[in-house]
């Protein structure tokens, strides 16, 4: 259970920095590729800096996490400036997002910034399943399920044979779809209940884990994770 | 609200977009072909897809997120293109130039080649016909 605004931001601060961690991880490995050149230095200095943000935290030395957390802001933002925008969609809005609330808790570290960092974080999220739902429901073929079917069988995304034929059947499409329709625009209720947010949490990460078996979209479950610590604790008020 | 100055533009990273396939009327899809001697071309090829996905994948998966990327930048030339007048302007593009930088890194010196955009859920019929490219080191 998180109690504390001070728990809140730990925690938020792990979830992130191992997502941040894992990106800067990908970016290494792809040294040498030509879509990524240039983004190699950046991202081994993101890393260096949350391996010294961890040192620090664990040792008891006295240390700025502030001036840290916004250089990696900085590197973060030049990392996509340098890519042309987002690498992997979304995920790296959420990163950013939550790596923004979290550098201005630092550098501001009064109870008022820090509360309304978290509730930036808690509202966005809210609105990265709420707004996705809005403008899916929008388009018949989400709604009667063509449009899912589509995405499983044509689309350009790495989906095996099993999901491609899945896409073939209608019925199952339409059943997913609204499923998924039902979830997305639902997801605000879990500000009225701490329960429905453990609830609605759950399915989350499961909503995430299916898109990264299906379409490959690992970076998504890590950056939605690292924002659900403050929507526990905004809720928990 | 749409950013206009230029030199805002990098700044559009920073807002967060929460709309997820709302709106798919094409599946674009990049193939390209090369041209042998005789000047004939090759059949339309599709660029290598990563490895088959596993549980290690969840943790870091670099080549599928570069897959994306590079799928993504189709999508945003397919959009792109439809605002520019002239193919200079569309080559001037950045996703023109980073996937034209993408092909050159499979495609031998020296070669003539050739890229387009089909789609998918169109039995792939086609979107786009970039201009004929020279492989140069």
């Amino acid at each position: 259970m998180i109690t504390s605004i001070e728990q809140a931001l730990r925690l938020t601060e792990v979830l992130l920095w191992l997502a941040l961690i894992l990106q800067s991880m990908e970016f290494l490995l792809l040294r040498g590729k030509v879509l990524v050149q240039g983004v190699f230095a950046l991202a081994a200095t993101r890393i260096f800096l949350c391996v010294l943000l961890l040192f620090f935290s664990f040792s008891g030395f006295f240390f700025d996490g502030a001036l840290i957390w916004a250089l990696i802001w900085l590197l973060s933002f030049l990392i996509l400036f340098k890519l042309r925008g987002n690498f992997n969609g979304g995920s790296d809005s959420m990163t950013m997002l939550v790596l923004t609330a979290v550098t201005l808790a630092n550098l501001f570290p009064t109870e008022q910034m820090q509360k309304a960092t978290l509730w930036y974080i808690a509202i966005q999220t809210c609105f990265s399943y709420f707004l996705a739902g809005i403008s899916k429901i929008r388009n018949p073929e989400w709604r009667n399920g063509i449009l899912l079917g589509k995405i499983l069988r044509f689309s350009n995304y790495d989906i095996s044979p099993f999901w491609r034929s899945l896409g073939s059947d209608l019925i199952k499409m339409k059943w997913a779809s609204r499923g998924l329709l039902s979830f997305e625009l639902l997801f605000p209720v879990v500000i009225l209940d701490l329960r429905l947010a453990w609830i609605f949490l759950v399915l989350a990460v499961a909503f995430h884990f299916m898109n990264f078996w299906i379409l490959g979209l690992n970076r998504f479950v890590w950056a939605w994770i690292a924002a659900y610590p403050a929507l526990i604790y905004c809720v928990s008020l | 609200m749409a950013i206009h100055l230029k030199f805002l533009q990098p700044l559009k990273i920073l807002i967060p977009n929460w709309n997820f396939f709302d709106r798919m009327e094409v599946l674009p899809a990049l193939r390209f072909r090369i041209q042998g001697p005789g000047k004939n071309w090759s059949e339309w090829q599709e660029l290598p897809r990563p490895a088959q996905r596993n549980l290690s994948h969840f943790f870091l998966n670099p080549d599928g997120n570069l897959y994306l990327y590079l799928q993504s930048q189709v999508e945003r030339l397919l959009i792109e293109a439809s605002e520019k007048e002239t193919d200079l302007e569309i080559m001037a593009l950045p996703s023109y130039q980073l996937i034209l930088m993408r092909l050159r890194a499979d495609i031998p010196d020296g070669q003539v080649f050739q890229f387009k955009m089909i789609d998918l859920s169109q039995g792939g019929s086609d979107l786009f016909l970039s201009q004929e490219h020279t492989r140069v080191s």
